[in-house]
């Protein structure tokens, strides 16, 4: 499950083994997602899903829903 | 109610040559390349045309006229190297034929177009992913995204060579090593010197060749971590690093309490103590840190500043032997984040220390060789200011 591994990566990256995902949450809801922590997170994803982002659909991230999105589109294997 | 388009002002327009128009937006460092019937369009839009008549001169000018994105964050390469975010790669070829909704987005996101009078100014930063907007610190932040790189990791990138033994040939060198070199050689002879935010400890090693004693400290304890590996204390025994933090010194193994110095330097670190967005504690506790600083500093000691000068980051144009920079912010910041020298001096007043000197370091002719315009800017207008400050009750 897509979204069980990204729970997985999101808490290891915010180093928050209590954290629990949803589709809304923003870095706004976790005190430890700042820009650099993005950076690991996006690094983390593409690594374990391996796949590549383009920067356009990095720049139009706005949730942890968008995220699962867009590895849900270059990975239609996992769900 | 129809829709108005104006054109921002705030456009420098750029003959290219070939039939080719720069469009240089100053505020947000956009760039669109543009064929000449662009100049109409534009002639149209000052002070505001309908939407209708815009469309219809666009389609109009038919395949002659195209267009395209021609902005790119050069200064990932190096902080001080050319600033107007001019795509080097742009090529004609990538000039297209646009839809006219296309034409607009583009326009418009690049803030060469708006669709209010007079036009907002806001280059805050929407998302992480948000590029061209947000401070200096911040853009840089988005080009480790899209480069999967950690802002620390491009910070001795860009200045130093692998082995971190010796910086780049850039500003940093001919204009930053040159300069604090002999200053080094001919004022810390003999004495007991701190750097304050000494990174990987390049200039605290030269002070060390020196000083009596020289010591870094930082709070990133990879930097701290590369210095000690790079200058070992066993060949190097004038020579420390601790990692330390300058908001509380009691913190980690609290090394630096009781510690008191001739000199303490600050290279390109004082100015985050202005800026409210990139590690917001030292902004907002920058009357403790003054007060540390000061309780590690002799009664006849020097705080030593040196920091990016207001002009660094200025884009600059015209002609090598007389060239012209773009200011486009001084007090009110938004890209820069350089304090003013009025924030600087009142803040070292308050603080019970003041100016003796402020130096403005000139630039390496050597550096002609290797960027003929950036050098011929850099020579007019300093990168850097060094400030040279005592305690108050000192004289």
């Amino acid at each position: 499950m897509i979204h069980d591994e990204l729970q997985a990566i999101l808490r290891e990256v915010f180093g928050d083994e209590n954290l629990e995902m949803t589709d809304d949450m923003t870095a706004e809801d976790v005190e430890k997602w700042d820009s650099l922590s993005h950076i690991n997170m996006i690094v983390a994803a593409e690594e374990h899903f391996g796949v590549r982002f383009k920067n356009s659909q990095i720049a139009r991230l706005q949730c942890v829903g968008d995220l699962k999105d867009l590895i849900m589109k270059k990975r239609p294997d996992l769900d | 109610m129809t829709a108005t388009l104006y054109w921002n002002p705030n456009t420098l327009v750029i003959p290219l040559g070939k039939g080719l128009i720069r469009l240089f937006q100053t505020s947000y460092r956009r760039n669109v390349v543009a064929t000449r019937p662009i100049l109409d369009l534009a002639d149209q839009m000052i002070g505001g045309a309908p939407e209708e008549a815009v469309r219809e001169r666009f389609e109009k000018a038919e395949s002659a006229l195209r267009l395209a994105d021609a902005s790119e964050f050069t200064l990932w390469e190096c902080a001080y190297s050319n600033s107007d975010f001019f795509d080097p790669s742009f090529d004609p070829d990538d000039l297209q034929t646009l839809e006219y909704e296309e034409f607009v987005e583009l326009l418009t996101d690049a803030q060469i177009l708006a669709r209010q009078w007079p036009p907002v100014f806001d280059l805050k930063k929407r998302s992480f992913g948000d590029r061209f907007r947000g401070t200096f610190f911040e853009q840089i932040g988005t080009e480790g995204l899209y480069r999967r790189t950690q802002p620390t990791a491009w910070w001795t990138a860009q200045k130093f060579t692998e082995d971190l033994s010796e910086i780049k040939p850039t500003p940093y060198k001919f204009i930053e090593e040159a300069f604090l070199d002999a200053y080094i050689r001919e004022n810390m002879r003999n004495l007991e010197v701190l750097e304050i935010g000494c990174g990987t400890g390049f200039f605290t090693r030269r002070i060390a060749a020196v000083a009596k004693r020289a010591v870094g400290m930082d709070s990133n304890e990879d930097y701290v971590e590369k210095a000690r590996k790079a200058w070992p204390s066993e060949r190097y025994p004038n020579l420390e690093f601790h990692v330390g933090d300058i908001v509380d010194l009691s913190k980690g193994r609290g090394v630096f309490q009781g510690m008191q110095f001739h000199r303490i330097i600050m290279i390109d670190t004082f100015l985050f103590l202005f800026d409210p967005s990139y590690q917001a504690p030292l902004a907002q506790r920058r009357a403790e840190i003054m007060r540390n600083i000061a309780g590690l500093l002799r009664p006849d000691g020097h705080l030593l500043i040196m920091d990016p000068h207001p002009f660094w980051l200025t884009p600059w144009l015209g002609l090598e032997s007389r060239p012209f920079g773009i200011v486009t912010e001084y007090r009110d910041r938004s890209f820069k984040v350089i304090p003013t020298l009025e924030e600087i001096s009142c803040f070292l007043f308050e603080n019970g220390l003041r100016i003796r000197r402020i130096l403005e370091p000139r630039i390496d002719e050597r550096y002609a060789n290797i960027n003929p315009k950036a050098h011929a800017f850099m020579k007019q207008f300093p990168q850097w200011w060094f400030l040279e400050t005592e305690k108050a009750q000192a004289r």
